[in-house]
């Protein structure tokens, strides 16, 4: 597309500037030319690395001026002629050319577009149109992840993101807010989960381990085509706020992991409530202490198993069991029981949800 | 280079899970420590700890003999490589290894010095116009590492670099490692859950389970010699058989009774008596699967570990064969030469080298006899 606004733009100042004027790209080729039979030529002398140069450059006596994204511009524009009135010629043609290709971008921006849609911003019946007018291939699986920085930092994570997905026609990086980061990634079929969560690592790993920065990651399921990438975003803002209140030390959550958390986590406020009243005593619950709480915690990860969780505990198996009947007494539950383990289990999992202060309905 | 010493370390995350308890360790300049355990276990939050990614709730952490407590990660001076690492595709490896740095805002000439000494250092200058593309595996293992150096250099902590490889590259990279610590004398903090990885590496071992330091030795101390029954399980590939065993008195034997099968030892051995105490209780008896045999010839020759077992299946593993058994309804492996095949359900008489078995405390796991 833009080479076509570029033509546009080289044709009109050709005959203002009464010399052979044109855009090379960082592959090398020249994208639009005073000359129209130089359009298409390569001239390898012009390199991705070459267009990193900050102001204008002679290269086989013509000048150049690079333009585009910093810090590694994808375009050069090229006046025949190495004297100074051929950089002011460059110059002036990189600034006009630079800010048309803004415009048309933001008009036109494939980012933009999948900002629209995953924020829903954009109608569903335009979502097919607009796809297909930037080319959008909508058989291709797709997923979203949210990435939240948890901690002050003054490293900008969009930049770190950017770079670690530099591919802009499969990757789009979003700035949701001052804390939240999108990645919509194109992913081969059939992925595994557990490459996704690799994936995630990579991002938390780099973001600590270079920046020192603490992140957490939610991932939404895979999708395919661009309509349904509001819903894994959707999924990945649910799995973030899920595992904030239930896997508080997981940097990685994936919305298809969540479990009952999730179940529990979209029940009414009021239910939760209802059900913790029908299944501890008045008060029971509370009278726990610390200890028991966490003993009934690894007795659940022990798969009830009394001689492992007393060796975990570093307790005698009779501590243990003394433990079990004292939680017996108080709130009428066995927990050597799988219904009443289970029946406990939720309802722990429900305190934990009420007193994480949901919005309440 | 430095020395790394962490005193009575403890760290509770908000909800509620200890990870590191009362951990104290000391990496000696220059040394290659290996901070091994299953996953959960603390070793990666000890790790972070030292770089400053996780603030201890209790403990001091010393490096270079100055206390770091209060230093920010990048006051420490420490290199960090975490096991999800992952270069920047479009950017040359210098760009890689300036890239945090100039997001630090470090100035220009100060990035390009440091790049550069590091890249001296690790002698990878030919690769830093290159992109990660274009490298091997083993390179771009390198550039990740060179990536963490140039912030600093200190001290080096590998939190499991290499999980992510297949086993042939990942004792490659084992082998580049080592020779690379070897050259630069850095000390080095590895963190790792593969065993033969921690054997291969370290020039001692730091094992740990639930956040608690186990035992800190040299990785045949820590084999031979292991001080529970944790330890002796973690080290070794096949792990040791662990057996439950009754301890009694054979008269000038102390005898092991599991099921049908007795072994025995002669109480000579025990010279201290440190098994008199334990006469009539239940206690769990290792033997590590290199000291069952199955060779008729050989089981002749140590009846006081013989014992009926039925074979489950017959594993080829490279030149040996691992030898699944049950011996009373116990699970035992044998490695063994492959003289005989066994065939699945077979009955056959294998020997344990009653020299070689280990003892645990039922109750607390304590090695109680080696």
């Amino acid at each position: 597309m833009s080479n076509r606004l570029f033509q546009g733009v080289i044709h009109q100042m050709r005959d203002a500037i009464d010399r052979t004027i044109g855009v090379i790209d960082e592959t090398s080729v020249i994208i639009a030319c005073s000359e129209l039979g130089r359009i298409g030529e390569v001239n390898d002398s012009i390199t991705a690395d070459v267009l990193a140069a900050p102001g204008t450059f002679v290269v086989n006596g013509y000048t150049y001026k690079s333009f585009g994204s910093r810090p590694r511009p994808e375009y050069a524009v090229f006046v025949s002629g190495s004297d100074p009135e051929a950089s002011r010629y460059a110059s002036l043609l990189a600034i006009s050319l630079s800010s048309i290709k803004q415009y048309y971008d933001e008009k036109y921006d494939r980012s933009n577009f999948i900002k629209n849609v995953i924020l829903d911003n954009i109608l569903p019946g335009d979502i097919y149109l607009k796809a297909r007018e930037l080319r959008f291939n909508s058989d291709v699986s797709r997923v979203c992840m949210l990435i939240k920085i948890t901690n002050k930092s003054d490293i900008s994570a969009y930049d770190v993101i950017q770079n670690l997905f530099p591919d802009k026609n499969k990757d789009f990086i979003i700035n949701i807010n001052e804390t939240d980061i999108a990645l919509v990634k194109e992913i081969r079929a059939g992925i595994e989960p557990k490459d996704l969560e690799k994936l995630a690592g990579s991002i938390v790993d780099t973001l600590s381990s270079e920046f020192y920065t603490h992140c957490v990651v939610g991932i939404g399921t895979i999708v395919t085509g661009i309509k349904d990438l509001a819903r894994s975003f959707k999924e990945a803002q649910v799995a973030l706020e899920v595992g904030k209140v239930f896997d508080t030390e997981r940097a990685i959550v994936s919305y298809d992991n969540l479990g009952i958390a999730r179940l529990i986590y979209q029940l009414p406020t009021t239910l939760c409530e209802m059900f913790l009243k029908e299944v501890f005593k008045r008060g029971s619950i509370e009278s726990l202490d610390h200890e028991t709480l966490f003993t009934i915690q690894r007795f659940f990860e022990n798969n009830l198993n009394v001689s492992e969780t007393s060796r975990k505990l570093f307790v005698h198996r009779n501590t243990l069991v003394y433990r079990l009947e004292k939680i017996k007494k108080i709130t009428g539950l066995d927990l050597r029981e799988f219904e009443d383990a289970i029946v406990f289990k939720v309802a722990l999992m429900v305190k934990k949800y009420l007193s994480s202060n949901p919005v309440k309905f | 280079m430095a020395n790394v010493s962490l005193r009575h370390v403890s760290k509770t995350f908000k909800s509620g899970v200890t990870a590191v308890r009362d951990c104290t360790v000391e990496a000696n300049d220059g040394e290659f420590l290996v901070v091994a355990g299953p996953s959960g276990c603390g070793k990666s939050t000890l790790l972070r700890i030292i770089a400053g990614l996780e603030t201890p709730d209790e403990g001091e952490i010393y490096i270079a003999d100055t206390m770091v407590n209060l230093l920010s990660p990048q006051e420490r001076d420490v290199a960090m490589v975490l096991p999800n690492h992952a270069l920047y595709p479009e950017l040359s490896v210098r760009e890689n290894m300036a890239f945090s740095l100039k997001m630090h805002r470090i100035p220009e000439e100060e990035v390009e010095r440091h790049v550069q000494e590091t890249a001296e250092i690790l002698k990878m200058e030919t690769l830093l116009d290159r992109k990660p593309s274009t490298l091997t595996t083993s390179q771009q293992q390198l550039v990740a590492l060179a990536r963490a150096m140039v912030r600093g250099r200190k001290v080096l902590l590998l939190d499991e670099p290499f999980a992510n490889l297949d086993r042939k590259l990942r004792a490659q990279m084992w082998k580049e490692l080592r020779a690379l610590h070897k050259r630069l004398g850095l000390t080095v903090l590895y963190a790792t859950e593969n065993q033969e990885e921690a054997m291969a590496l370290g020039n001692r071992l730091v094992v740990m389970k639930e956040g608690f330091v186990q035992q800190v030795g040299t990785p045949e101390e820590l084999y031979h010699s292991p001080v529970n029954q944790f330890v002796a399980g973690f080290l070794g590939d096949p792990s040791m058989n662990a057996i439950n065993v009754k301890v009694g008195d054979g008269g000038a034997d102390y005898t092991f009774a599991f099921g049908k099968n007795t072994v025995r030892m002669p109480k000579e051995w025990d010279k201290l008596g440190a098994l008199q105490e334990y006469l009539g209780k239940n206690v769990v008896l290792g033997i590590r699967p290199q000291d069952v045999h199955d060779d008729p010839a050989l089981v002749e020759t140590l009846p006081n570990g013989m014992v009926d077992a039925e074979v489950e299946v017959m594993e080829p593993v490279g030149g040996e064969f691992y030898l699944y058994l049950t011996c009373s309804g116990h699970s035992v492996t044998a490695s063994v030469d492959a003289d005989a095949m066994r065939q699945s359900g077979e009955q056959i008489k294998v020997a344990f080298d009653m020299e070689k078995i280990y003892l645990f405390d039922g109750d607390t796991e304590h090695t109680i006899w080696r």
